[in-house]
């Protein structure tokens, strides 16, 4: 009988040498290329980036309130929910968490900070996950529920929300409070980030053994003047030599800026290898021992699934036999039976039982929840493959679509320099864009069954095989949903009740 | 006395800023109830249907009757219709129709997936004035 034990640190460093080792001892760092590299070293480099997307978040807000209100020609609604989402997904799968690097409400947060300095700390009791979970549920509930695609003056009161809430949540807390504990679509991108290819690390361990100031999370502040700060440390609390993979990471190089040994890097990695293993993590502990973080991947594996079934045609079926059985008129109610079912009965029961069989068979001795707990962040790369079908079908399928819709903007405003609208610019035909969706589905698959195959591994010496197989059978199950999902026809209504 | 000026002048930005978002956002919060309309209708009236009911995905035909103010039909005018899925992104179907007796004009759109449609009417009066309407088709179904 195996029990799943923290591994010990003498034996974690064995592990990361023995993956290392494994993989080319010198990686890619993407500060040393030139041009991106100096860029990003630059001290203003993260506002450079802000800049454009702050300024597109004000068009959006604008054009959302005041311009059309057809959501196919509007920007708020086109470039939130067809290129922001698709390009956010994208970017994480070819380098990582650079939308968290350029976010615009940052910005925003940043230029009240010069003025207001918060007083309090988030309390202890609310320092996990569970705030941006529910609000994450919350947010892909209300966009079926209010059909959030086909409003522009929705879209525009969210992205008007997110501001004021920045900026009450970091105006009364100090640090990276909204980023860390608040932000829905933060946590999306630290999960997603998971399975990126790269990662804000440590160049040379041995450097930061003989560090005596530990600026990369304490920052630099005037000797003269101790109030003042020259250069921030990590504002999520993460330490750079126990800081493991991308969860929290914000990729706002405050870390990289602040090493005065420029020990601090963008580098190469194996995609998800941080779900493989079980280190003590800065800011964060073990993912074994984080149940919001676990129930974190779930959302975001289970969600993936319900937030593309709300666009197929099935859904309806179902929808009207809910409403028929159980006699419930009301959409929210239809709605939330829908996501119960799917965000917390589903996973429930397939990871509960995949957990029981790894007991029975695998002789795995840890406790039903232990198991369930660790294996969750096994399916992350999946949902994320989801994720990736999903938003790059739109995003591909209607790629240009932003030609026409800015033209729109622009000859609305009386001012049509750039000619009028070519409404018939669309996108990537589907026949281009459908093997992509399923390619997105294969390398999701191959990323969960990896890391459950390592997991068994660790868990189980002798039998790996029956510590995988229900984990295997389990992803094999989901990716064959997510298949028969994408091969549904859309049927897209901003209102489920309707018909 | 250097630093007393850069902080007075930063407060001033602030709450110039502040003053100018503020501005912003209750401008918008009126200009709601005065946006443009999306069909102008003027003295035009236009009674539409589709068929065959209820819409399925696919080619249907769109007939619809345009009449003035005095319910007198409205003859060679020029009709493009232009359907928009409600989800952005989605390519938009166009057709144009043909009068097919005085004030009645018919026209094929293939809406071509499941879903909640919206169906506009760009008009061109035979006088050159030029109409929009827009009608709400929910809920087509999937075949």
């Amino acid at each position: 009988m195996t029990k799943i034990a923290a591994p010990s640190p003498a034996a974690e460093r064995e592990e990361l040498i023995e993956d290392e080792e494994l993989l080319d001892s010198q990686p890619f760092d993407l500060l040393t290329v030139p041009v991106i590299g100096p860029l990003l070293r630059w001290r203003h480099s993260r506002t450079l980036l802000q800049i454009p997307l702050f300024a597109a978040s004000m068009v959006m807000i604008f054009d959302g309130l005041l311009g059309p209100t057809l959501s196919p020609k509007n920007l708020a609604t086109v470039l939130t929910w067809v290129h922001f989402r698709g390009a956010l997904v994208l970017v994480i799968l070819c380098a990582g968490n650079l939308f968290c690097l350029a976010c615009p409400f940052m910005l925003a947060r940043n230029f009240m900070r010069k003025w207001i300095t918060p007083k309090f700390t988030w309390p202890r009791i609310l320092r996990n996950k569970w705030i941006p979970v529910a609000l994450f549920v919350a947010l892909l509930f209300s966009y079926e529920l209010f059909g959030l695609w086909a409003s522009p003056w929705l879209t525009a009161w969210i992205i008007v929300g997110y501001f004021v809430a920045v900026l009450i949540v970091d105006g009364l807390f100090k640090h990276g409070t909204f980023c860390k504990y608040v932000c829905p679509i933060g946590q999306f991108n630290f999960i997603a980030a998971t399975s990126s290819p790269m990662e804000v690390a440590v160049r040379e361990p041995e450097v930061c053994d003989d560090c005596s100031t530990k600026d990369c999370i304490r920052g630099r502040r005037s000797p003269s003047s101790p109030d003042v700060v020259l250069q921030r440390g990590c504002e999520l609390a993460l330490f750079q030599p126990a800081k493991v993979g991308n969860m929290d990471c914000t990729f706002c190089l405050d870390c990289v800026h602040a090493c005065p040994h420029d020990n601090v890097g963008i580098l190469s990695r194996l995609p998800a290898e941080e779900l493989m293993t079980d280190p003590q993590r800065s800011g964060i502990g073990r993912f074994s021992g984080r149940k919001d973080i676990a129930a974190l991947a779930l959302v975001f594996c289970f969600g993936a699934l319900m937030n593309a079934l709300g666009m197929v045609s099935p859904v309806y079926t179902v929808e009207s036999w809910l409403r028929r059985t159980l006699h419930i008129n009301s959409q929210a109610g239809v709605l939330g039976i829908l996501f119960s079912a799917v965000i917390v009965v589903e996973p429930v029961l397939l990871l509960g039982l995949a957990a029981l069989l790894t007991r029975a068979w695998g002789g795995v001795k840890s406790g039903w929840l232990a198991i369930v707990v660790r294996y969750s962040y096994a399916l992350a790369p999946l949902g994320f493959g989801m994720w990736l079908a999903h938003y790059g079908y739109h995003f591909f399928t209607g790629l240009y679509t932003i030609v026409p819709v800015t033209q729109n903007a622009f000859a609305d405003i009386g001012w049509p320099i750039i000619g009028q609208p070519h409404w018939i610019l669309v996108g990537l035909p589907k026949t281009v864009v459908e093997p992509l969706e399923f390619g997105f589905l294969l390398l999701g698959l191959a990323g969960s069954m990896l890391v459950c195959w390592r997991l068994a591994q660790n868990d189980s010496e002798n039998h790996s095989l029956r510590v995988f197989l229900p984990w295997g059978v389990l992803c094999v199950i989901l990716f064959l949903c997510c298949v028969w999902l994408m091969t549904q026809p859309m049927d897209m209504r901003a209102t489920m009740m309707a018909g | 006395m250097m630093k007393d000026f850069s902080r007075s002048r930063q407060k001033a930005a602030s709450l110039s800023f502040g003053l100018i978002l503020i501005v912003a956002m209750a401008q918008m919060l009126l200009g709601v109830g005065c946006r443009k309309p999306a069909s102008a209708q003027g003295d035009v009236s236009i009674e539409e249907s589709i068929a065959p009911q209820p819409v399925r995905a696919g080619t249907e035909t769109i007939s619809f009757q345009l009449t003035n103010a005095a319910h007198q039909p409205i003859s060679g005018a020029h009709v493009q219709i232009e359907g928009d899925m409600n989800h952005p992104g989605m390519a938009p179907v166009f057709s144009d129709a043909t009068e097919t007796s005085p004030g009645s004009y018919k026209a094929s759109l293939n809406f071509s997936m499941g879903g909640d449609w919206v169906v506009l009417f760009h008009i061109t009066l035979s006088d050159g004035r030029k109409i929009e309407r827009q009608i709400d088709v929910k809920g087509v179904a999937s075949n």
